[in-house]
């Protein structure tokens, strides 16, 4: 659905995108996960036509974001906390106002439950709103003609949580039932990982993860060693072994290709007076900072 | 079309909570402009126009911003929206809320005040369009723009540029002064705009760093060279002179330059005359610059003719006795006095010197009508398509009787005109004739005839939104008086509007064949202050002392010694008045002008006050070489005086005829009279000339060297054609010259009349009979009466003569140029 290639933004003197490569695959949930500033809105800024990039390739149903036709726009639902809504309308009127831009695709069915579910004022003008309320409006407007690509960034702000539980469900169930494909941004590691099929990991302006959730959790692990004596760092440490520290005896670092079988082994091999080795599984936060600080670590190295 | 509605609906929606107050604010305009609301003053009615102009224009560019296509953050940019039903609704939406209530309200106002019919229509039509092209202005204004930055970066530098464009342009298109000494004008309008625009692109790369983007940034200067394209198309377009139906070319016109006001001033002035095309009786012409050029640059004159006593005229009385009837057909009015069109331009005048001087004089034709006759009383109101007049008070004050037969009336009246300004339809305004579709109202007597015509003492206006509508508001009040004869009958007085319509417009084109000397010696007179301490000195005496310097004498001493001269003479004038006296130092300043000419001839140029002795001792003295030795006073008053009186004119006959030639004919008016048959003019240079100073001395220069006197005779009697002899005034009495020098048979009549009527009453404009006496001493010869010896007793006794003999015995003898008694009776 979304091909991203080489994707390049600089602000005057900060680099935001510096060479972003991502794929957004049909009918799949992909987070795409950060800290702020990280270059997630301006990467799907660039993707929905709402900024050039200076350099890189990006296709979304198959064509440039600047080609973009009404045709393909009616296939596109992009909500983002960073929206100007025409706040003078009223929920019905923003409603009145996009419904005929989509024709036929616009559900007045499914318009209708999610009115219900998010408790929206029809009569109230969009600036009366709460954050939240204008986020779910925004929602609202940008679902209800059942998009093939939804497109959310940062959605969860300001709703609370019993909404973006509800949210989430209904949005779990479009997309298993409609074949939907969501690509949606966020800082929020735990609540994303709940429903994500894919994870992208973007961190000042470069991809460092991109995979199954699933196949991410299987093969991320941290890995604790008790060695006998005090050791210094040895040289020519395996390259899927990230964010290595040493202390003393102890030994932790994340291992990004943990193999069961062969992990004691490995670690035996760089550690001959290892006494003790214990890998245990890790959550996405955890990989997301032990990532984060892998990467700092060689950039002031580059630096 | 489901788009489209929601696009609609969506405009409405935005502009909603504004509606209101548009609509309260339009109430408000039309309850000002109508006076439904009572009066406002002029001021609190403009502050609510453009609050609501203001209004409208804020819910506009709201509306466009948020739409803007450039602008990526707007909300529509990630919807399936077409642009064309998005833009047809807006258009359609921002009409209905805009030009269409604007044009509603001044419908209505203009309905309200009495308009009718096609000025009606144009009205409404011009208020919308003008709000239409607003509206079209903000479209590009508003959506070119990605980022508020850009936006309002843009609008400023297209601000600045268009005042300073506007200011710059105005400026090339005329108000200023060839005087000032400049030796380039500006440069030609294109090379200006473009020149502008590089500046421009200038103040767009330094404010690169605000917009970010190079593509934003070419749109600003781009942008801005449009908008001051607009507005140089818009400057040329309307001060586009009207068109003439036809062009004649003069050969001989007169130019003058000076400087405005007396004795100092900032403005430079122009003005020129062109023979006048014959026209008929009933035609009254106006005069004005359609171009003027002046060493290659444009100039505007800022001022024009003013009607300012039409009613006196025969063409303002023929429209009068066309619809009034015969009896406003009373003698007391004349041929329009034809004053040269004058030019105000601006800046500090200095040094003048040599100009190249091109110009197209517009004469406009215009015929007067009668378009409201109603009764003066209070109450009383005309209607007329285009226009409502309404009398709101009449009131007598008091009255003064004069003679027996005459009172004067002092009254109060006031009354207003409302009309449609219908600008985008009518001719631009700028260098034509502003009076040549203004009403004259006056009040007229239908028992005896008379006219008064109204002079305001109080005018206001009041302009409406778009400049459509002007209510204009004028007393006539007790400062002002009627003066009529003592009648019997009641006096039903009239209230009568007379409006002139153009016929048609001839345009004389004309560029001097060489440069144009326009210095005014005048304008560097100095009025030396007497000094009293120099009074008292014995003049002869100080002569004695101080000789006058010798012929060797170096200027500087000359004129050093003139300038302790010059003093002690004005001081002391009297000693000069004794003729013992004047004669001695006649004698005395003789080897004085003799030897240094030039000093003497510059005096005349350069003071006011000149005692008649200097200009005697010049007039007596000049030598003859004196124009080749200093050519540069070749056309100074004294010298060409000097010449004149020596029969010499044919010396400077050549430069007359060259000046002449160049606009300056008024200047060697002398020695074009006294060696006609040396300046070596054309016909039809001479006839041109008369027509611009059609003069008895004239005539009587060419006839009397026996120069074109058939095409001469001619040209008189087309000029007397109408004449009337009446009113008596300055230009009909150089008219009566005229007449009596051609020897048209019923001069003598004329004359006679003008002298009863002027003895009989002080009506019209005050001419000393002094000037008949002249006229009777000169053409009348009594045969057989004893005259005094001196000049005032013999022609008191002429004028006793004349005055008892029947015109109708008097014949011309073309010998003599005279009029003689014809012997049987």
């Amino acid at each position: 659905m979304i091909t991203i290639r080489n994707l390049q933004k600089r602000f005057r003197r900060t680099e935001a995108l510096s060479g972003v490569n991502l794929d957004v695959p049909a009918g799949k949930v992909t987070a795409f996960l950060g800290p702020n500033g990280s270059g997630k809105t301006t990467t799907i800024k660039c993707v929905m036509n709402l900024m050039d990039p200076d350099a890189g390739q990006i296709e979304i149903l198959g064509a440039q974001p600047a080609k973009l036709k009404a045709e393909h726009w009616q296939r596109i639902g992009y909500v983002s906390e960073n929206q100007r809504l025409p706040e003078w309308m009223s929920v019905a009127q923003l409603l009145d106002y996009v419904r005929p831009m989509y024709g036929t695709h616009w559900d007045r069915d499914f318009e209708r439950k999610m009115l219900r579910d998010f408790e929206l004022p029809e009569k109230t003008k969009l600036r009366s709103l709460s954050r939240g309320q204008k986020m779910k409006a925004a929602l609202l407007s940008s679902l209800a003609y059942r998009p093939q690509l939804v497109v959310l960034d940062e959605p969860f702000a300001g709703l609370d949580p019993l909404v973006r539980d509800e949210f989430l469900s209904g949005l779990l169930e479009l997309t298993e039932t409609e074949g939907w494909t969501v690509w949606i941004s966020s800082h929020d590691m735990e609540e994303v990982a709940r429903f994500a099929d894919r994870v992208a990991v973007i961190d000042h302006g470069r991809v460092h993860l991109e995979d199954d959730l699933l196949a991410i959790q299987s093969r991320f692990r941290t890995v604790e060693l008790v060695l006998k004596e005090e050791t210094p760092r040895p040289p020519g440490l395996p390259e899927h072994w990230i964010d290595f520290r040493i202390s003393g005896r102890s030994v932790r670092f994340t291992d990004t290709n943990h193999d069961e079988n062969q992990s004691r082994e490995q670690c035996r091999a760089v550690f001959p007076d290892l006494v003790r080795h214990e890998a245990r599984s890790m959550n996405l936060r955890e990989i997301f900072i032990s990532l984060a600080r892998e990467h700092r670590a060689l950039r002031e190295v580059t630096a | 079309m489901k788009t489209f509605h929601a696009c609609l609906m969506a405009e409405f929606h935005r502009a909603l909570k504004f509606l209101p107050w548009l609509l309260g604010l339009h109430a408000l305009t039309f309850g000002a402009r109508t006076r439904w609301a009572g009066e406002f003053s002029n001021q609190l009615v403009g502050m609510i126009e453009w609050t609501s102009w203001a209004l409208a224009a804020l819910v506009a560019v709201i509306s466009l911003w948020h739409d803007a296509p450039l602008r990526r953050e707007r909300f529509l940019s990630t919807r399936p929206l077409r642009f064309l039903p998005m833009l047809a609704a807006k258009w359609i939406a921002l009409f209905l809320i805009v030009p269409l209530p604007f044009g509603f309200v001044e419908f209505m106002a203009l309905e309200t005040g009495g308009i009718r019919g096609g000025f009606l229509f144009l009205g409404t039509l011009q208020s919308g369009l003008f709000f239409l092209a607003a509206l079209a202005v903000l479209f590009p204004a508003v959506w070119w723009w990605r980022t508020p930055t850009a936006a309002f970066t843009a609008l400023g530098v297209t601000f600045i540029a268009l005042v300073t464009n506007g200011f710059l342009l105005s400026r090339q298109l005329g108000n200023r002064n060839p005087y000032s000494g400049e030796s380039h004008g500006f440069p030609l309008d294109p090379m200006l705009a473009l020149g502008f625009m590089v500046a421009l692109a200038g103040v767009a790369t330094v404010l690169l760093p605000l917009v970010r983007k190079f593509r934003e940034m070419v749109r600003i200067p781009v942008f801005a060279a449009i908008a001051c394209l607009s507005l140089w198309i818009g400057l040329r377009v309307s001060t586009r002179p009207p068109e003439a139906d036809k062009s004649e070319a003069p050969s001989i016109v007169s130019v003058y330059g000076g400087k405005s006001g007396y004795p100092a001033t900032k403005h430079g002035t122009f003005s020129a005359a062109v023979p006048p095309t014959p026209t008929e009786p009933d035609i009254e012409v106006a005069w004005s610059f359609s171009k003027l050029t002046i060493d290659g640059r444009d100039s505007r004159p800022w001022s024009r003719n003013s009607p300012s006593d039409a009613s006196g005229t025969l063409p303002f009385r023929s429209a009068l006795v066309r619809t009034l009837g015969s009896k406003f057909d009373s003698p007391d009015a004349g041929p329009p006095d034809r004053q040269p069109t004058l030019a105000i331009l601006a800046d500090g005048a200095s040094s003048p010197s040599n100009h190249e001087i091109a110009f197209e004089m517009l004469e406009s034709h215009c015929r007067w009508e009668v378009v409201v006759d109603i009764p003066l009383k209070e109450g009383a109101s005309a209607q007329l398509p285009d226009c409502r007049w309404n009398i709101s008070t009449y009131r007598p004050e008091h009255a003064i009787q004069l003679t027996e037969k005459y009172r004067v009336e002092f009254v109060l009246v006031e009354f207003s005109k409302f009309s449609a300004n219908l600008w985008l339809f009518s001719e631009p305004k700028e260098n034509s004739n502003r009076w040549s579709d203004e009403d004259l109202p006056c009040i007229v007597d239908p028992v005896d005839g008379t006219v008064h015509p109204i002079t305001f003492n109080k005018q206001e206006f009041s302009v409406g939104s778009a400049t459509n509508q002007i209510r204009r508001l004028m007393s006539w009040d007790t400062g002002s008086s009627l003066r009529h004869a003592i009648t019997n009958s009641p006096r039903e007085l009239r209230f009568v509007v007379l409006r002139p319509k153009v016929v048609r417009r001839i345009a004389h084109p004309w560029k001097s064949p060489g440069l144009v000397d326009l210095t005014t010696h005048s304008n560097s007179f100095r009025s030396e202050p007497v000094n009293d301490t120099l009074k008292g000195i014995n003049l002869m005496a100080w002569l004695d002392s101080n000789p006058v310097p010798s012929s060797d004498a170096s200027s500087t001493d000359v004129e050093s010694w003139f300038s302790d001269f010059h003093p002690r003479l004005l001081a002391n004038d009297d000693q000069v008045r004794d003729r013992n006296n004047f004669g001695r130092m006649l004698e005395i300043l003789a080897p004085f002008v003799k030897n240094h000419p030039d000093v003497a001839l510059e005096a005349t140029e350069k003071f006011w006050q000149l005692p008649w002795l200097l200009e005697s001792a010049i007039l007596k003295n000049l030598p003859r070489d004196t124009v080749k030795r200093f050519p540069k006073y070749a056309l100074s008053r004294a010298l060409t005086e000097a010449y004149v009186k020596n029969g010499w004119a044919g010396d400077l006959a050549a430069i007359a005829r060259d000046k002449a030639r160049n606009g300056l004919a008024w200047k060697v008016r002398p020695i074009l009279l006294a060696v006609p048959e040396e300046v070596g003019l054309t016909e039809t240079e001479w006839l041109d000339y008369f027509h611009l100073d059609p003069s008895a001395e004239v005539y009587k220069a060419l006839v009397g060297k026996g120069l074109f006197q058939e095409q001469m005779d001619k040209a008189t009697d087309e000029l007397l054609m109408n004449f009337r002899g009446q009113p008596v005034n300055k230009l009909n009495s150089q008219r009566l010259d005229l007449a009596l020098a051609r020897g048209r048979k019923e001069a003598p009549r004329w004359l006679k009349e003008a002298y009863e009527s002027q003895i009989a009453s002080s009506k019209g404009e005050y001419i000393s009979s002094a000037v008949f006496d002249r006229l009777i001493d000169t053409y009348f010869h009594p045969p057989k009466i004893e005259l005094p010896n001196n000049p005032f007793g013999s022609r008191a006794k002429k004028v006793e003569w004349f005055l008892s003999i029947d015109p109708e015995r008097f014949v011309f003898d073309p010998a003599t140029r005279t009029y003689q008694l014809r012997n049987n009776p």
